[in-house]
């Protein structure tokens, strides 16, 4: 057979290979292949932005499995804010770092008449007339290595509760990863808005930029210890248990102690403790830090679990009652209904909360537990989607609370302040059957008790969108009076555009057209108490004539890069528009 | 190369292609999802229509047809097109107006000849026109002269004037026919300004976004140039500007449109964006005018519009009250005290007094939809409960009147937003109502806005809300929330003779006997000869009258009976059980009145005096009345048909009893033990026949098919996940499973206290029916019980090594089971699992909360689960047992409810009916709101009468169990035992544990609707609006099936969507 026998076995190897592979690994990486880039985005899925704003965090996929795992990264977002101002003011500016020479002149741009065509006639990427794409790398600062198939990224809130006698130096970040099923995890500085970061490179100038997942200074890989759910055996996994395959979409409960994740195809979702909470101490035993941890497993959900929110619980709307234990409503492509979960703390009596947010047993319990206290979490109701024919392919959701703390902000008298901790959360649900975004409320009174329920989901009207809603997002914009004005961002796919819907008018503000595939969103650091009393938005020290927040980030899972938009409704030529490409799009091999 | 080898190398490759395919697809389907099909559509989320008509030709002198620019003209003027005849060669054309909101443009198509109008002949695919980004709403002049578009766009809200003149582009054309009858397109004469740009309209900015726009008719001064409307648009308020409602002057438009000269006032030149010329302007009431009470509403009417209505008697057609509510019974005709249950009558109908309105701080107005009657403005918001009413009727001057009030008799704390609204044209009676959808659960209100009004008025009410409790009683609720409303009049004139062209309208269906001969009624009747083919056959789908037509989320249009002039004939034949079948017409020999019902009058000619109809003249259907105002219009006669098969309800299959899989002997050996489920009587008194149930033909709609199950101490539904943590609060003399999200209450948990009410009751009309006494102490079982369901931990749990055997408190002190395996042994033995059911398991309820149960413990618990055992109320000697239920179950379990001693009954669809609410204290007791009184599942079981003259059983009697659906009761088996004598004797033998009879109803409810996307469900309707000349209603969806039209004479998509 000679050359062509030679080949054929060649390509009967590789095909039993890639069957054997298909068949018994499915689709992940084993551990082979090439070392992901450290400095550029590879289908980021993740964005967050740092409590101070100083920090970008990114993580990145690693879809087609080019590479032997995904990355988790840091971009140095002062530099970048610094130069997306510069770009508006001058997208010509020679002294940014392009990947390729801007042409259009300043004035066009500025003038909002940016010509569509190049100078040699071919069309100008969509977004980047004015936008020309900057180098990424340029910005990057610190890189770890993760497991495959990374699905999403959270990061721990600051402490809420003052305690400061061993403060928490650090926030964390979880990264569900379905190459490994592990919940990945790491910690970074926390940056503040009153940090400065240097004018340097070096990771080690500023502590935020760096990211501590146990990772060796030779192969960037995060160590196990970091990736949580695999091994049964792992400290604080007192059940023994494995987390189950596909993890995808996750939250973390309102006072951060616990994180809850979805698996697409499986009807189970899993509970972490986070090993941090809302005071300082919750992260430390003594001097030891305490790590997440696998908990439970619930199973009986229903298949294809995507969405996950935390309900948030105001304690001034329970009068002589306990606060409900942790809610979470929870998604799922298959049935048109949202499920509502609930933690339980495993113990048997309620525990009292101390000022500190801390618990402890009331008086006349024994104080030997008489159980583990292990954490675990019900399945305690269904929520139809009635208001459309289909209801299934729920994605994400996020529940709004303003309306209850701009009520509150406003209230005089005990009676109001009540009332208005009773006040319903918006919510809001990405749906594909038809494409739409359902809108509804959770809390309310039940028809049949009469009685408070904080965690009564109504869905009742569904606004259409474009193809392949999979992102939802609340973030701000800077309303023409510099104030906070809150909007719904909600990241289409299929279509390439990001709708703003405008919650407190209940209709659509505009559509963004992005680069292909947006996923991942993160903005400028915002609190939602002052977006929801409508403060105005303050300076920032760190760069003269710019907010403290005005720019949202938009991911192009396709393309590889990441947008900026402008979110200041003061600047009229580039309000909700993208002004600023990091990174050079680029289309996924073989395509 | 050889045969052989190509042979073998064509396997290999063929070989691997397949192997290659396999690994593909493997890789494929793990990795990737199906993508979702986008199907290709011009329309893009489109949202608001409306319609010009739009005159195409002229015709000359020589008698020829001159295709000319399109003249806008009154929509009234535009006719359907007939089947047969080709609408693009009319002269007159409709055309609808369909924002797109992604795109921001408006769509227009021409109904007439059912095209899409391409605007731009050049451009590929269908181009439309373009108007400023986001338009939220159009509307089109009485004149057909100018349509206006709401633009929303950020920095820059706008009102945009499209000349119908300039809307068609330059690719429309007209149809001709030349001498041998081809068609011949001929185009329209061009534009002469070219092809309509975003910058070819006059356009005028506004102070914030617009929601919604109207407009309102004026008098026309003579030489004026008035057009004889104004503009009004809705300014919705945001956080920087509060609500208003504006007029604005159109004359700008039409001058900067070139339809008016532009030398007498003000312009809105094309593209200039100048301020819009506002000629009146109100700030909306806020806050500070919603009152801190109300008053419940008064009732819509019930369907009977005639004080001598018949025998028709709805009053008792309600249960008897609990004695807890404090009110006598309402019906004297009851064989006995009443259901515990019930709480009917505890208050008066129509007593509710004044109700408080609490509803917290609310935020400022936002308003979103318009509507108009004449000279009244109709504002719906979001924000405040109220429908704003602004008198329009002097120019320049809005004035808000007293608003209505948006209230919600369910939750009078919540404050109610709407939505969208509408108002009915008048109905024969001259009234109008108005719907206002509520913004969160999407159900209608309904008010009554037949005159002006200076008070404050709250939405009507349903009459006997009682017998359909699943219904608000002030909504109108459906499967999926409302997204639009529109009312229409119609109706299929009466021409009494050829040369008869208009025709009567608006009488009604007369199935009276005595109706006088020339009464046009008469020839509507169900057997009337249909004078014409477009007459319509009598029944579900011949609309007259006034109806709405509700567009909800799911996509389906439902018609609703407003004033149906039909509907004195959709009845039963006979509302009588007595009486002459037939009653002659008039002039014949007169019929024996003394045998008819109350209500009819020997000289009553109208429709509703008529207890026995006309033969034939009716739809004899079950119910009466069939058509009430304000209720979803049945698809089908709700009759049981030799043609139609059964459209009422009725059980499917025989019932069967079972236990735990085995079915049990309901004749010959051994039936003597089975429990029977019987029907309870009808009234007045007849034979009761079982197996079976008796159902409730009262209203319709109540009715869904599903699978009913009757379990004899069967399990509540709804505590299927729940973990409950176990603790005690008195040393282990009862214990308390506490679970905050579980609603014991709502979910109809009975403690002991009220079990033994029930027991009392039950007892009492045992004796009053001349029945045996119940074979054991029921006042000391019927109460419900917690079984744990959980599991114990595994042997080998670290949680068996831990917690102290001395230490007060702990639940193992005294507990002789040393930390470890020891333990669990002991639970395994007291507990076993789950599946065994062990009666150590079941714990009595000794008092339910909302939020936790108090637990005692059975006596003789070790027995059979079955066998008689009474509940032992808080006392020292539970403790071990009710310690070892904490430490076994390590603090918390799962757990579900049982009824104690008694059947309870669960339907697939309505599931375990129960009225219990929180009460003092948060414990569980029955509701008095006489709504409630239906909502019941439990019944007790009846011990066989001990002679065959027992006086049956009637649905209201508390041995039976009467839900809205149906009725029935369940008599216990028989037992021969040994006697002291030596003989035998015949006992009563409760039934065991899950005992259970299933069946299933069918017949339910069709609402007469339908779906604009067929078998899609790519759809998000919009809006509606009805086309009066075409007798047609538009609704718009911006998913995928864009302007569909629906036809109100034969209720069903009248053409192909438009998208």
């Amino acid at each position: 057979m000679g050359r062509q026998g030679a080949r054929l076995r060649a390509f009967l190897a590789a095909s039993a290979l890639l069957a054997a592979g298909a068949a018994g690994a499915s689709c992940y990486s084993q551990g082979d292949g090439a070392d992901p880039p450290l400095d550029r985005f590879y289908f980021p899925v993740g964005l967050r932005v740092s409590h101070g704003g100083s920090v970008l965090y990114v993580a990145n996929a690693d879809f087609d499995l080019q590479y032997n795992g995904g990355t988790l990264q840091s971009y140095d977002l002062t530099l970048i804010r610094r130069h997306v101002l510069e770009v508006i003011k001058d997208p010509t500016n020679p002294a940014l770092p392009w990947v390729r020479p801007p042409y259009p002149s300043k004035e066009s741009c500025l003038a909002g008449e940016a010509p569509a065509l190049q100078p040699n006639g071919s069309r100008q990427p969509l977004g980047e007339t004015c936008a020309p794409p900057v180098r990424s790398e340029f910005y990057q600062r610190d890189t770890a290595v993760i497991g495959a198939f990374a699905t999403d990224m959270l990061l721990s809130e600051p402490p809420t509760v003052a305690a400061p006698a061993v403060p928490r130096p650090y926030d964390r970040l979880f990264i569900p990863v379905r190459g490994n099923a592990t919940l990945t995890w790491g910690n970074v500085a926390r940056d503040t808005v009153d940090a400065i970061p240097p004018d340097s490179r070096d990771v080690a100038a500023y502590a935020p930029w760096r990211i501590d997942c146990g990772q060796s200074a030779t192969s960037r890989r995060c160590d196990a210890r970091h990736q949580v759910g695999e091994d049964p055996d792992e400290v604080g996994n007192t059940r023994k248990l494995r987390m189950p395959g596909e993890p995808f979409g996750a939250t973390l409960s309102e006072d951060g102690r616990t994180a809850v994740v979805t698996h697409q195809n499986d009807t189970k979702t899993s509970l972490f403790l986070t090993g941090i909470g809302p005071t300082d101490t919750d992260a430390l035993t003594g001097t030891a830090e305490v790590v997440p941890s696998l908990q439970f497993v619930l199973d009986g959900v229903a298949v294809g679990g995507v969405g996950l929110a935390a309900i948030p619980h105001d304690p001034a709307a329970f009068v002589d009652q306990p606060v409900p234990y942790p809610a979470f409503l929870q998604t799922s492509r298959a049935n048109a209904q949202i499920e509502l979960l609930r933690q339980y703390p495993d113990e048997a009596v309620d525990l009292v909360t101390l000022a500190d947010g801390g618990t402890r047993l009331p008086s006349g319990q024994p104080t030997t537990p008489s159980t583990l206290r292990r954490p675990f979490l019900t399945r305690e109701i269904l929520f139809p989607i009635t208001t459309s024919p289909s209801g299934v392919d729920s994605r994400d959701l996020a529940i709004d609370p303003t309306p209850r703390l701009a009520c509150k902000a406003r209230a005089r008298t005990p009676d109001e302040v009540l009332a208005c901790a009773r006040k319903p959360s918006r919510l809001f649900v990405a749906n594909r059957s038809p494409a739409a975004l359902l809108v509804g409320e959770v809390g309310g009174t039940n028809a049949t008790t009469g009685a408070y329920d904080p965690d009564l989901v109504t869905i009742f009207r569904s606004e259409p969108l474009a193809a392949g809603p999979s992102r939802v997002f609340l973030a701000p914009i800077v309303d023409s009076d510099g104030a906070y004005a809150l909007r719904v961002f909600v990241v289409c796919f299929d279509a390439a555009q990001v709708f703003v819907f405008d919650p407190e008018a209940g209709r659509l503000e505009s559509v963004i057209r992005t680069g292909p595939g947006p996923f991942a969103m993160a903005f400028d650091p915002f609190d939602m108490a002052a977006v929801a009393r409508h403060d105005k938005v303050e300076d920032d020290k760190r760069i003269a004539g710019l907010t403290r927040y005005r720019f949202g980030y938009v991911a192009s899972f396709t393309q590889s890069y990441v947008q900026v938009l402008d979110l200041d409704r003061r600047q009229p030529s580039t309000f909700e528009r993208v002004v600023f490409t990091l990174g050079e799009p680029t289309n996924p091999k073989g395509t | 190369m050889s045969r052989y080898v190509k042979g073998r190398k064509r396997l290999a490759l063929g070989f691997l292609a397949v192997l290659a395919a396999v690994a593909m697809a493997v890789v494929l389907f793990a990795c990737t999802q199906t993508p979702t099909p986008v199907p290709v559509r011009t329309f893009e989320r489109a949202q608001k229509v409306d319609f010009v008509c739009l005159r195409m030709t002229k015709d000359l002198p020589d008698g020829t047809r001159q295709v000319i620019r399109p003249e806008g003209r009154p929509v009234n003027e535009c006719t359907p097109t007939p089947a047969d005849e080709d609408g693009a060669s009319f002269t007159n054309q409709l055309f609808a107006l369909v924002t797109q909101t992604t795109r921001g443009e408006v769509a227009v198509v021409n109904l007439t000849s059912g095209i899409i109008i391409d605007v731009s002949a050049k451009t590929p695919s269908a181009n439309f026109l373009p108007v400023g980004a986001n338009p939220t709403d159009i509307a089109s002049a009485p004149d057909g002269q100018m349509t206006f578009v709401a633009s929303a766009e950020p920095n820059k809200a706008a009102i945009y004037a499209l000349p119908s003149e300039r809307i068609l582009g330059d690719k429309a054309a007209v149809r001709s026919y030349d001498a041998a009858g081809n068609a011949i397109d001929v185009p329209l004469p061009p534009d002469p300004l070219g092809l309509p740009t975003l910058a070819s309209w006059p356009v005028c900015a506004l102070e914030q976004a617009p929601a919604a726009l109207s407009i309102v008719p004026r008098a026309i001064t003579p030489g004026s140039g008035d057009p004889g409307y104004e503009v009004v648009a809705v300014l919705p308020g945001d956080r920087l500007t509060r609500a208003k409602v504006v007029t604005i002057d159109p004359k700008p438009f039409l001058r900067g449109a070139g339809l008016l000269p532009a030398d007498a006032g003000a312009v809105v030149a094309p593209g200039s964006l100048a301020p819009c010329v506002v000629t009146s302007a109100v700030e909306l009431a806020g806050e500070d005018l919603v009152p801190p009470a109300f008053q419940k509403g008064p009732t819509w009417p019930n369907g009977v519009p005639y004080a001598d209505a018949g025998a028709l008697d709805l009053t008792c057609e309600v249960p008897a009250h609990s004695a807890r509510c404090g009110l006598p019974p309402c019906c004297a005709t009851t064989t006995d005290g009443g259901a515990v249950d019930a709480g009917a009558c505890a208050r008066p109908e129509g007593d509710a007094g004044t109700i408080p309105l609490d509803v917290g701080p609310l935020e400022a107005p936002r308003v979103v939809a318009i509507a108009r009657d004449e000279q009244t403005i109709y504002v719906a918001d979001e924000a405040v409960p109220f429908v704003h009413v602004l008198d329009v009727s002097t120019p320049g001057a809005i004035r808000e009147r007293a608003p209505l009030l948006a209230t919600s008799l369910t939750d009078p704390s919540r404050p109610v937003g709407v939505r969208a609204l509408a108002v009915s044209p008048p109905t024969r009676d001259y009234e109008k109502f108005l719907y206002a959808v509520d913004a969160r659960t999407g159900s209608l209100m309904v008010f009554d806005v037949s005159a002006p009004s200076d008070v404050v008025r709250t939405p009507l009410t349903r009459p006997f809300p009682e017998l359909n409790p699943f219904q608000s009683p002030d909504r109108v609720a459906f499967n999926s929330p409302v997204v639009a409303v529109e009312f229409a009049r119609a109706d299929v004139p009466v021409t009494r003779a050829p040369e008869d062209v208009t025709g009567l309208t608006g009488a009604l269906c007369n199935p009276n006997p005595n109706a006088d001969p020339n009464d046009p009624g008469i020839l509507y009747r169900a057997n009337s000869a249909a004078p014409s083919a477009a007459f319509g056959a009598f029944g579900p789908r011949r609309l007259r009258g006034v109806f709405a037509f509700v567009t909800l989320a799911n996509g389906t249009v439902a018609v609703v009976d407003v004033d149906d002039w039909d509907a004195p004939c959709r009845r039963p034949a006979r509302l009588t059980g007595a009486g002459p079948t037939f009653v002659p017409p008039q002039g014949e020999t007169e019929p024996a009145y003394s045998s008819i019902a109350r209500g009819q009058t020997a000289t009553g000619t109208d429709p509703y005096s008529a207890p026995i109809a006309a033969a034939d003249s009716t739809s004899d259907e079950a119910y009466f009345p069939v058509s009430l105002p304000h209720r979803l219009r049945s698809a089908v006669f709700l009759r049981a048909s030799t043609t139609t098969g059964k459209q009422i309800p009725y059980v499917s299959t025989a019932p069967v009893v079972e236990r735990r899989g085995v079915q049990l002997a309901t004749a010959g050996n051994g039936s003597e033990a089975t429990p029977i489920l019987e029907p309870t009587i009808e009234r007045p008194a007849e034979a009761a026949t079982g197996p079976g149930v008796r159902f409730s033909f009262e209203v319709p709609d109540v009715h869904i098919d599903q699978d009913w199950s009757i379990t004899y101490e069967g399990a509540l539904p709804g505590f299927e996940g729940y973990s409950g943590a176990l603790a005690t609060e008195d040393g282990f003399e009862s214990l308390v499973v506490r679970q905050p999200g579980a609603r014991f209450c709502a979910k109809g948990v009975e403690d002991w206290d009220l079990g033994r009410e029930r027991a009392a009751a039950v007892v009492s009309a045992l004796q009053s029916a001349g029945r045996r006494p119940p074979a054991e102490a029921i006042d000391r079982r019927m109460a419900d019980y917690v079984q744990i369901t959980s599991d114990l931990l595994g042997p080998d749990d670290d949680y068996w090594k831990i917690g102290s055997s001395t230490e007060a408190g702990s639940c193992w002190k005294d507990i002789e089971a040393a930390p470890g395996r020891a333990r669990y042994d002991l639970c395994n033995a007291t507990f076993g699992a789950p599946g065994d059911e062990s009666p150590g398991r079941d714990f009595p309820i000794l008092e339910a909360y909302d939020d936790k149960l108090v637990l005692g413990r059975f006596f003789n618990f070790q027995t059979t689960p079955n066998a008689t055992r009474e509940v032992v109320y808080k006392h020292p000697t539970n403790a071990r047992s009710l310690a070892l239920a904490q430490c076994c179950f390590h603090g918390q379990a799962k757990f579900t409810v049982r009824g104690g001693g008694q059947w309870v009954t669960v339907g697939s669809s309505y599931g375990f009916l129960s009225h219990l609410v929180p009460g003092a204290g948060g414990r569980c007791e029955p509701s008095c709101d006489p709504r409630e009184a239906l909502l019941n599942a439990r019944a007790p079981g009846v011990p066989r009468a001990a002679t065959g003259d027992a006086p049956a059983i009637s649905r209201d009697s508390v041995l039976a169990l009467r839900n809205p659906v149906f009725s029935f009761f369940v008599e216990n088996g028989i037992a021969v035992v040994p006697d002291d004598n030596g003989g035998s004797r015949v006992v009563d033998a409760p039934p065991l544990r899950d005992t259970q009879w299933r069946f299933t109803t069918r017949g339910q409810f069709q609402s007469l609707s339908v779906a604009i996307g067929g078998q899609s469900t790519s759809v998000s309707p919009q809006s509606m609006r009805f086309i009066p000349p075409l007798g047609q209603v538009a609704v718009v969806d911006a998913a995928s099936q864009g302007l569909v039209i629906v036809d109100l004479r034969t209720v069903s998509i009248a053409r192909s969507p438009f998208f």
